[in-house]
């Protein structure tokens, strides 16, 4: 396979400016590709070249594969990098990118076609001795349908999108009385979400934790793991905070589901990175969930542990490379934690929270790192994921990631829209998860909504700088310095 | 003169804008060092504790974001606090109660028809922001009294949606 010179970035936010960082390591150009909103957005100014998609909503834009193709083909891209949402799922969108001649970065399109329709990935692995939930492995057609199986299974029951993730489409079902209302629900996202308005039905285990191993697999036949990862802090079936290793996988267990990962891997003819989910109960038995086939949001804290940059893996393996790692070679060093910033009320169910960021300084220091995909005078905006960055934190120990995620959150500083930060601050703190005995359902237990109390100080402050910004009625032609010093000098006069 | 009230979460504060003078609930007088870093962003020392909190101001109100929450600064003039008092001595109660919307998003479905009982909580119409759909409820048990939206339409954060009498 030739050597990739020139890659085409088909993504948007703070994955676009990931893929650009690795691809310009490796001495490769990078186009960037933009819906109008983001003309001025981080990912279009660090690219070599940025071409526009015309449009604003995800359809005219980054899901457009035909804008995208024409962009690739003018700007003589030999391949194109979909990161994740967006198309990098979509089998048809790889297929027209390997039709048009061109190097698609990420598994073939018949393994996402596989992998990606949840219920073909359970009926291949069922055949592979893989234990997987218990539930359908096809699509369920009727309500009838529906009600016999769950009954079967047993209730709680899940209704799952087959076309997608990231808990769209996703309904917990505590009895037949909600069965039909929760179909219709999730029928309704998936259709929105990922075209596909497919759902099928899965036992609800109940307090797993969320476990799983990223695989690599070139075209040469080697397949190998890197470790788990733990995600069991979702809010809405989204994760949240991540950490690497887990605290409830001993080595031999971890070698065990690696394992299970890369025979998954095999079975599908996998090539590229994947990741294969899990749920693992209380007893440490653990059931396959699906298979991501593309680069994860919480890919860094991976990289972090086992000092592997998994974008580079990719890129050499699309073009024909073997892995520059064998599994001998692959070896756990400290421990990462990743907060997902996202533009969101904290106080308020997560509810997305748009304007404009006028403040932006994230945390710095040793072990920290900050992917993001904002900058002072960023719009936040309806249109899109409200995952604005990735905090990214590693320490030699647990208990030192710990302590450096907790410093950083305090460090990080934004300005125009709220985020998640202060729930992050919740997670890190809170007993459970410094246990780590903390499973999927941590978040809806705990409730964890951020207190905002205010000290005296903290009010204080406040308020002597919001009169300094001048009250309401004096003319905002009044020099700024001049108010300050003046306001200044009367609080201090008046202190004497 | 010119005295206003600046409220923030619990915490009140009186302003005495022609003397610069800022005074808490209890009377003593607030001591501050405040430098103004870059628009809307400032430095406070407050009795030698360390503040770095960024405030947008609007009018009489403000955000100001501390450690990455955000609080709501309200300012009432002597003016204000007269008419809130009118008000209250009118008699005035709020029997119906008008819900907007929590998010900017599009209204995918209405639940509820106008004219109809409904008991607090349950779901009136559901808006769809940034792929998810969200059911809004009703705040008390009543009748709808008025939808202020369609279906297929665009809302801004804070439009009224629908009013429980």
């Amino acid at each position: 396979m030739k050597k990739i010179r020139k890659i085409l970035i088909a993504n948007r936010g703070e994955i676009a400016v990931r893929i650009h960082r690795s691809a310009k390591e490796m001495g490769i150009q990078t186009v960037a590709v933009y819906s109008d909103p983001d003309r001025t957005a981080p990912h279009v100014l660090l690219c070599d070249e940025a071409y526009s998609l015309t449009g604003t909503t995800s359809a005219e834009t980054y899901l457009n594969i035909e804008k995208i193709l024409k962009i690739a083909k003018d700007a003589k891209v030999d391949a194109i990098h979909p990161g994740y949402g967006f198309l990098s799922e979509k089998e048809f969108f790889a297929k027209s990118i390997i039709d048009a001649g061109l190097i698609f970065i990420g598994p073939r399109p018949e393994t996402i076609e596989l992998l990606g329709s949840k219920t073909s990935a359970r009926d291949l692995l069922s055949k592979k001795n893989i234990p997987i939930v218990p539930g359908t492995t096809k699509p369920i057609n009727t309500l009838d349908e529906a009600m016999n199986v769950a009954s079967v299974i047993g209730y709680p029951v899940l209704i799952k999108a087959s076309g997608g993730g990231g808990g769209k489409g996703m309904r917990r079902v505590d009895g037949q009385e909600e069965l039909e209302s929760a179909i219709e629900r999730a029928r309704n996202e998936a259709s929105k979400a990922f075209s596909d308005d497919r759902v099928y039905i899965e036992k609800y285990i109940v307090n797993p934790k969320h476990i799983e191993i990223q695989i690599l697999a070139d075209t040469h036949g080697n397949v190998i793991h890197l470790g788990e990862r733990e995600c069991s802090v979702q809010r809405r079936h989204q994760k949240v905070v991540e950490e690497c290793p887990s605290i409830a996988l001993t080595p031999q267990l971890r070698a065990k589901m690696g394992q299970a990962a890369v025979e998954i891997a095999k079975a599908a003819g996998y090539v590229n990175a994947g990741t294969m989910e899990f749920l693992l109960d209380a007893a440490m038995n653990y059931y396959f969930l699906e298979v991501n086939t593309r680069v994860q949001v919480e890919h860094p804290i991976t990289e972090m542990v086992y000092g592997i940059d998994i974008i580079k893996e990719q890129i050499r393996i699309a073009q024909g490379e073997p892995l520059s790692i064998t599994q001998n070679e692959v070896k756990i060093n400290g421990h990462a934690i990743e907060s997902r910033i996202y533009a969101e009320e904290y106080d308020n169910n997560f509810l997305p929270s748009t304007g404009t960021i006028t403040h932006y300084q994230p945390s710095e220091g040793l072990g920290v790192r900050n992917d993001s995909g904002i900058r002072v005078g960023s719009e936040i905006t309806m249109y899109y994921d409200p995952m604005i960055a990735k905090l990214i934190v590693h320490g030699r120990t647990r208990n030192e990631a710990l302590e450096k995620m907790k410093r950083a959150l305090r460090e990080y500083k934004i300005h125009g829209v709220k985020t998640t930060i202060p729930f992050c601050e919740m997670v890190v703190f809170h007993p459970e998860f410094v246990k780590g005995t903390y499973d999927i359902n941590f978040v809806a237990k705990h409730y964890l909504v951020p207190d905002s109390k205010l000290d005296k100080y903290e009010s204080s402050a406040i308020a002597a700088s919001f009169i300094s910004e001048g009250p309401a009625s004096v003319k905002k032609s009044l020099n700024t310095i001049n108010s300050i010093q003046q306001s200044k000098w009367k609080l201090r006069h008046r202190d004497e | 003169m010119s005295e206003s009230t600046i409220n923030i979460a619990e915490f009140s504060y009186s302003f005495d804008e022609t003397r610069g003078l800022l005074k808490d609930a209890k009377g003593n007088i607030v001591s501050t060092d405040v430098k103004k870093i870059s628009e809307g962003e400032f430095s406070v020392l407050v009795g030698g504790r360390s503040y770095h909190l960024f405030v947008t101001r609007t009018k009489e109100t403000a955000t100001a974001t501390v450690n990455n929450f955000i609080f709501e600064v309200r300012r009432e003039t002597e003016r204000d606090k007269l008419t809130k008092r009118l008000q209250k001595d009118s008699g005035q109660t709020a029997s119906t109660v008008t819900t907007r919307a929590p998010m900017p998003g599009l209204i995918t479905k209405l639940l509820k028809q106008e004219g109809i009982a409904v008991a607090a909580g349950e779901g009136i119409l559901v808006v769809e922001a940034m792929k998810m759909e969200n059911e809004i409820k009703a705040a008390k048990t009543g009748t709808v009294k008025k939808i202020f939206v369609k279906e297929r339409q665009t809302v801004e954060k804070n439009d009224n949606l629908f009013t429980i009498e």
